[in-house]
């Protein structure tokens, strides 16, 4: 049986006024589970609680009613946030750290050790792009850099349960497909990843299984395939056909089916031509500012796991 | 701990990289290199030395103690406001270690720059005296100044008695050392109408043995210090009972005392020692004022909190009138008179007195909360050159530092518990 990693039951949240007046109820009655190895989405506009519902699971917030479990315990746990890494919606650094100081101090927290911290500081800085940018101050950055600090800050103790807030905001599509694939890869690895998003391209790209929040209320929740597949129909995939061969198999199954068939020239999406035309671009000037791109999202090998970060 | 510890580091580059660190230095060291030349003295050595330890501690005591007030809600209401805070709440860390570590960068950084500001006035303080001065002078500052001497009052039952015209004071001195000279300080206070400017009297002072020690007429001014430099001992003189008496010449003036009246201070230890001692009880003071600027912040938003630490060090300030209050028991000064006849226009009602009576409570919070600041000021220690004790200094440290900033840590703490963060 898989290990269950979040256990949501019954959540309500109410935020009140000075007074203790009720003012907003921001989760109403929301249950769902989360296992191990899972990326899980939520989805929903602005002001759905997808941000707050990931706050009381972090223990920043208290439920008004109902409860929630993290990795068996508590939330108000302090030990098990050595477990957890959370990019908030905004990466709120401080600016006045350079992005390797910014890791360190995050590592310190964790009470790594200062060889442990330096390894895992260079690998993230790497895997994120910023190994150019270590010691500019993090309020000198774009606010894609700071984003990838960010993410780097998030996996520094290689985190069991990752919790992401709108991972991609603020991203250019090369960072947001590098985060995507990061996020596929540490899934595989056994890790949990809960996100949040009101893209839905980037939830569909990655996560298993969503939930979808309105006002609060959790109005869908399922495997990303179910919910989006189309039962009564389907889609047939041929290589570009001579028109007479098309308009002649056409009216066969129109005979055959008795339905009228569609057909049209499949698109790419942006995000493929985008990077595409990234990858023959010519190289960057020296002293480029920007975050490196890479052509594939190298993950920090101290991430890997035992197995697969043989040190060169 | 290593997560206080990184938060002490974090602290401490925030405060320099904010420029809250040089903006400090720039106004201590500032007002430390031009405050000579705003000293107003007496005219005399000691009196300009005095002067100029005395407005330096202030310096320091009041600069850091704004600046302190200052940083400290900041460093929590605003990071919490920012959302940085939120972000080390959310690794293995208690609020308790995020607390302590910004609160010993305070405490750090303070004390850098107490000891910077002070290391630059006592050089400035050797140059100045140091030379070029006459040899009266040097004489005086060496003995009046450049010395810690420690302070033995009467003791109790020994007054002045009016009748005979004469005080006799008992006190209780430690062994005085052989060629180290004592000094007597007197202040008399005499009725409204005073018919000459100084009156003549007779000063004669026993030692335990009952030998004459000192004999000497002198002219004093009621409502003035009288410094008298006594002459030093040829051999030590081992611990007892001292006698003072003063006879009043003046047969027109009547003459009286108040409790510290008369005192002897016998020399005690090192100057620069005790200007060290002096300097650790302001940054005790200092250490306070972090640890209520910071609970402040736990408590409330940036403008409330730096609000309510201002208030805070407003009070501190007063502590002194309000400490009057709460000993005299007056909160208006007593109903004035009409050609001997009491004004009748202060009534009393229940109303008044039920109103009275929790203003004097109030007081006396106030006076339990803040009065210990007050009680270990080293300002006049220091500028009189008289010896702070050690106990004083341990008392001191418990007094402010562990008791009161330990009560506000664990406000915080138990606050930030009930608190949410996101």
């Amino acid at each position: 049986m898989t290990e269950c990693r979040v256990q949501i039951e019954k959540v309500e949240k109410t935020f009140r006024d000075f007074w203790g007046r009720a003012r907003v109820r921001a989760v109403r009655g929301v249950s769902f589970d989360v296992a191990a190895g899972e990326v899980f989405g939520l989805l929903g506009p602005n002001g759905s609680g997808k941000s707050t519902l990931m706050k009381m699971m972090l223990g920043l917030l208290r439920p008004t009613a109902g409860q929630i479990r993290v990795l068996g315990q508590s939330p108000d746990t302090t030990a098990i946030r050595a477990r957890i890494g959370y990019m908030p919606e905004e990466s709120s650094l401080y600016p006045f750290l350079t992005a390797e100081e910014t890791l360190d101090f995050f590592g310190q927290l964790f009470g790594l050790e200062a060889a442990e911290r330096a390894r895992r500081v260079e690998e993230l800085l790497a895997m994120t792009g910023l190994a150019h940018a270590r010691c500019r101050r993090v309020g000198e950055f774009s606010k894609g850099m700071a984003r990838r600090v960010c993410l780097a800050q998030t996996l520094i103790n290689d985190p069991d349960l990752i919790l992401l807030d709108e991972p991609t905001a603020g991203l250019d599509p090369v960072g947001s497909r590098q985060v995507k694939e990061m996020i596929r890869a540490l899934a595989q690895r056994g890790r949990t990843v809960i996100l949040s998003s009101h893209l839905l391209a980037d939830v569909e790209d990655v996560c298993d299984r969503i939930a979808i929040l309105y006002h609060g209320l959790l109005c869908a929740l399922g495997c990303v395939n179910d919910l989006l597949e189309e039962h009564g129909q389907i889609r047939i995939l041929l290589p570009a056909l001579d028109p007479a061969v098309r308009e002649e198999s056409l009216e066969w199954l129109r005979r055959r089916t008795g339905a009228v068939p569609l057909w049209e020239h499949p698109r790419k999406d942006l995000e493929t031509v985008f990077l595409e035309t990234i990858r023959h671009a010519p190289p960057p000037p020296e002293g480029a500012s920007g975050a490196a791109v890479e052509e594939e999202a190298p993950l920090a090998p101290f991430l890997k796991g035992k197995g697969e970060s043989a040190p060169p | 701990m290593k997560a206080t510890f990184a938060v002490v580091g974090l602290t401490v580059r925030a405060l320099i990289r904010s420029r809250w660190v040089v903006v400090t230095a720039i106004f201590l060291l500032g007002f430390t290199l031009i405050l000579p030349w705003m000293l107003r003295d007496d005219g005399t050595a000691v009196g300009r030395a005095r002067v100029w330890i005395q407005y330096q501690f202030h310096l320091m005591l009041l600069g850091l103690s704004v600046a302190t007030l200052g940083a400290g809600p900041g460093l929590v209401a605003g990071e919490r406001e920012r959302r940085h805070l939120q972000q080390i709440l959310v690794k293995p860390v208690p609020f308790v270690a995020v607390w302590l570590g910004k609160w010993l960068a305070l405490c750090l950084i303070n004390g850098v720059l107490l000891l910077g500001s002070f290391g630059l006035f006592f050089f400035m303080m050797v140059r100045s005296f140091g030379s070029g001065r006459l040899p009266s002078d040097q004489t005086e500052l060496r003995n009046r100044v450049w010395t810690v001497r420690r302070l033995t009052r009467p003791v109790a039952g020994t007054r002045w008695v009016e009748g005979e015209g004469m005080g006799v004071w008992r006190l209780e001195m430690p062994t005085v050392s052989a060629g180290k000279p004592l000094l007597l300080r007197a202040r008399f206070f005499s009725p409204a109408v005073v018919s000459r400017w100084t009156i003549p009297g007779e000063w004669e002072i026993r030692d335990p043995e009952g030998r004459m020690y000192y004999y000497e007429r002198l002219e004093l001014r009621p409502g003035v210090v009288q410094e008298i430099s006594l002459p030093a001992p040829s051999d030590t003189i081992a611990a007892g009972v001292w006698e003072v008496r003063y006879r009043n010449l003046d047969r027109d003036t009547i003459l009286f005392d108040e409790e510290k009246s008369v005192t002897l201070w016998s020399e005690a230890g090192c100057f620069a020692t005790n200007l060290l001692r002096g300097l650790a009880l302001i940054w005790f003071r200092l250490l306070l004022l972090a640890a209520a600027g910071l609970t402040m912040g736990t408590l409330f938003s940036t403008p409330v909190a730096i609000f309510m630490s201002t208030f805070l060090l407003l009070l501190i300030l007063l502590s002194g009138q309000i400490g009057w209050v709460v000993r005299t028991g007056q909160l208006v000064e007593p109903p004035h008179t009409h050609g001997g006849e009491p004004c009748t226009e202060h009534h009393s009602t229940p109303l008044r007195e039920a109103v009275e009576r929790g203003l004097k409570g109030m007081y006396r919070f106030l006076d339990r909360a803040v009065g210990a600041v007050r009680d270990f000021d080293p300002v006049e220690q220091a500028a009189e050159s008289s010896r702070i004790e050690v106990q004083n200094l341990l008392r001191g440290f418990f007094q402010l530092v562990v008791l009161r900033g330990g009560i506000l840590g664990l406000l915080a703490v138990l606050a930030a518990t009930h608190l949410e963060w996101g």
